[in-house]
C-alpha cells in the first residue's frame, strides 16, 4: 500500500529530512515509527501524507506515484487524502471548527453521502470515542485529552483506508489511553492499516506487527514485533 | 475491542469533484512563504558584522534621508553606494537581500505608470528609486539580524520596555503562530476531500482561533518569563565598540552631510 524507494526529504531544499528510505507497508499491516526525539517520525508521516515531496527517489501510494505534480491534480489529491487519514501531534492544530459536531461532520459533507448518514457518521464517532457530552462545545475549549479525542473523531468520520497517527496516546488519561488501544485492536481487525509514531512501548507491544526505528532520519532497523 | 459501525468497515467509493482546491494551497502557500522568511537564520560578514544598534541606525537613517529627500541626485548617490555593497554579495545571499526590493520597485513602477500620461517623469523615476532604495536598507538589515538583537538594538536608543516588550513578543508570535496556522491549514487541506463550498469560512475560522490562541500563549509566555524573572527590564547591547563600528558611525556622519549638502546647497 505505501513504498519507498530511496525516497530522501529536506526541508527548504536545504537540511536533509529523511534520507534514502526503503519500505513497503501492505494493506492491514501496524507499523511502528519509533526513534528518539527529532529522529525524522513526524516528518516520515507528513511525507506519507503527501504534505512533502521527495526530493531524491519515489513514494508510491497503491502503485501510484506521490509527488508534487502529482497532487497538482485536485482530483487525485483528494482521492489520495481521503485514503488515508491523519492524527496530528498537535491536536489543537487539527481543530478548527465551532463546534466538535461541525468538526466531525467536516468530513462527511464533502462526501456524496447523504445528510442523514453523515449526521449517523457524527453521532457513531461520538460514541465511538465517548464524547457525546462535547457535541455543541467548542473544540478550542477543551481540554488536551478531550482534543485528541474529537481530532480521531474527526478523521475516522471520513473512514480511511489508512490511519496515520502521530503520537496518538499523547494527553490521553489511562482510560483514554486505553479506548484509544482498543480502538486501534479493533481498526486493525477490519484491515485498516495503521502507521504511528510513538515512544509508548505498550502501543509497540499490543498494536504493531513491524517496528521501524529511525535515527537522524535514516531507518536503522525495521523488525517484526509479533 | 470496541464494535465499530457498519459504514467503517467497509470501503467508501468516492469520486471527488472537479473543484481544485487553489484557493486553499495559495493561502498555505503564502503563509508558508512568510515562515520561511521569519524562520530565516541571519548571515554574517561585511554590513552583517557591525553591532546591532550600528546596523539600526545604519538602516534608519538611510530611510529617513531617502525619504525625506527631494533631490535625486541624494538619493542616486545611495542606490549607487547600496548596489555597490549589493555587488560584493554571493549569488545566494544577493537573491534572499534584493527580492523583496525588487518587487516593491517594480510594483511601484506600475503604480506610477499613469503619471506619465501627465508628464510627471520626475515622480515616475524618483519614487521607485527611493522604493528601491529604503527596502534594500531594509532587507539587508531583516537579513543581517534575528529577533533578540533587534531588542538589544532598541534598548540602546532608548526606547520604553512596554514597547520593546510588544515587539518582541510580536515578533516571537509570528513565528510560533505561523507553524500553528500552516499546521491547521495542512489539517484542513487533507480533510478537504471533496467539494467545499465554505473554504473562505474554514479560512476565518482558521484566523479566528488563531487570534484566540495568541491571546491564551502571549499569557502563557509572559507568566513563564516572569516565572523565570523577567520583570519587563530589557538590557542594553553590551558588546565592545570596534572599528567596524566606528566605520559604521563615519558612514552613517557622511551620509548625513551628504543628505544637508545635496539639499540646501545644489
Amino acid at each position: 500500500m505505501f513504498e519507498m524507494k530511496n525516497a530522501t526529504y529536506s526541508y527548504d531544499g536545504e537540511t536533509t529530512a529523511l534520507s534514502a528510505l526503503n519500505f513497503t507497508i501492505v494493506q492491514g499491516e501496524a507499523v511502528a515509527i519509533t526513534g528518539d526525539n527529532g529522529c525524522g517520525k513526524t516528518t516520515l508521516l507528513r511525507a506519507l501524507n503527501g504534505l512533502m515531496s521527495p526530493v531524491v527517489g519515489e513514494y508510491y501510494f497503491d502503485g501510484a506515484l506521490i509527488d508534487k505534480r502529482a497532487l497538482a491534480d485536485a482530483s487525485f489529491a483528494k482521492t489520495f487524502h481521503r485514503r488515508i487519514g491523519f492524527v496530528f501531534q498537535n491536536a489543537d492544530a487539527q481543530l478548527f471548527c465551532g463546534s466538535v459536531e461541525d468538526e466531525i461532520a467536516f468530513g462527511p459533507r464533502q462526501l456524496d453521502i447523504s445528510e442523514s448518514d453523515s449526521r449517523r457518521r457524527v453521532d457513531d464517532c461520538l460514541a465511538l470515542m465517548r464524547i457525546e457530552n462535547l457535541r455543541r462545545r467548542a473544540p478550542y475549549a477543551l481540554s488536551g485529552g478531550e482534543k485528541r479525542k474529537v481530532a480521531f473523531a474527526a478523521v475516522l468520520a471520513l473512514n480511511p483506508e489508512a490511519l496515520v497517527m502521530d503520537e496518538p496516546l499523547e494527553n490521553l488519561d489511562a482510560s483514554g489511553r486505553e479506548l484509544v488501544l482498543d480502538l486501534c485492536r479493533s481498526l486493525k481487525s477490519v484491515g485498516k492499516t495503521l502507521i504511528f509514531a510513538t515512544h509508548n512501548e505498550s502501543l509497540v507491544s499490543e498494536i504493531a506487527d513491524r517496528r521501524m526505528r529511525l535515527e537522524r532520519g535514516e531507518i536503522v532497523n525495521i523488525e517484526d514485533v509479533r | 475491542m470496541s464494535a465499530l459501525p457498519e459504514w467503517l468497515t467497509t470501503r467508501d467509493e468516492f469520486a471527488p469533484g472537479k473543484e481544485s482546491g487553489a484557493f486553499l494551497r495559495k493561502s498555505a502557500n503564502a503563509l508558508a512563504f512568510v515562515l520561511r522568511s521569519a524562520r530565516y537564520m541571519p548571515e554574517r560578514g561585511g554590513f552583517f558584522r557591525f553591532s546591532p544598534p550600528v546596523k539600526l541606525a545604519l538602516a534608519l537613517v538611510t530611510v529617513l534621508f531617502v525619504s525625506a529627500s527631494s533631490n535625486f541626485a541624494f538619493v542616486a548617490t545611495i542606490g549607487v553606494v547600496l548596489l555597490s555593497y549589493l555587488a560584493t554579495l554571493d549569488a545566494r545571499r544577493l537573491a534572499r537581500v534584493l527580492t523583496p526590493p525588487l518587487e516593491a520597485f517594480v510594483a511601484s513602477v506600475l503604480i506610477l505608470a499613469p503619471s506619465l500620461i501627465w508628464g510627471q517623469t520626475r515622480a515616475f523615476w524618483i519614487v521607485p528609486v527611493k522604493t528601491l532604495a529604503t527596502t534594500t536598507a531594509l532587507s539587508l538589515l531583516a537579513s543581517s539580524m534575528n529577533w533578540n538583537r533587534f531588542t538589544c538594538a532598541f534598548k540602546s536608543f532608548g526606547l520604553p520596555n512596554a514597547l520593546i516588550f510588544i515587539f518582541d513578543l510580536t515578533l516571537k508570535y509570528v513565528v510560533v503562530f505561523s507553524e500553528i496556522c500552516l499546521e491547521t491549514f495542512d489539517a484542513l487541506r487533507l480533510r478537504s476531500v471533496g467539494r467545499n463550498r465554505r473554504q473562505a469560512r474554514s479560512l476565518g475560522a482558521i484566523a479566528g482561533l488563531t487570534f484566540l490562541r495568541a491571546q491564551d500563549a502571549a499569557k502563557d509566555q509572559f507568566d513563564a518569563m516572569t516565572c523565570r524573572c523577567f520583570s519587563c527590564v530589557y538590557r542594553r547591547y553590551r558588546a565592545p565598540f570596534r572599528l567596524l563600528d566606528a566605520l559604521g558611525v563615519i558612514f552613517i556622519l557622511l551620509e548625513t552631510t551628504a543628505f544637508w549638502y545635496f539639499e540646501s546647497v545644489v
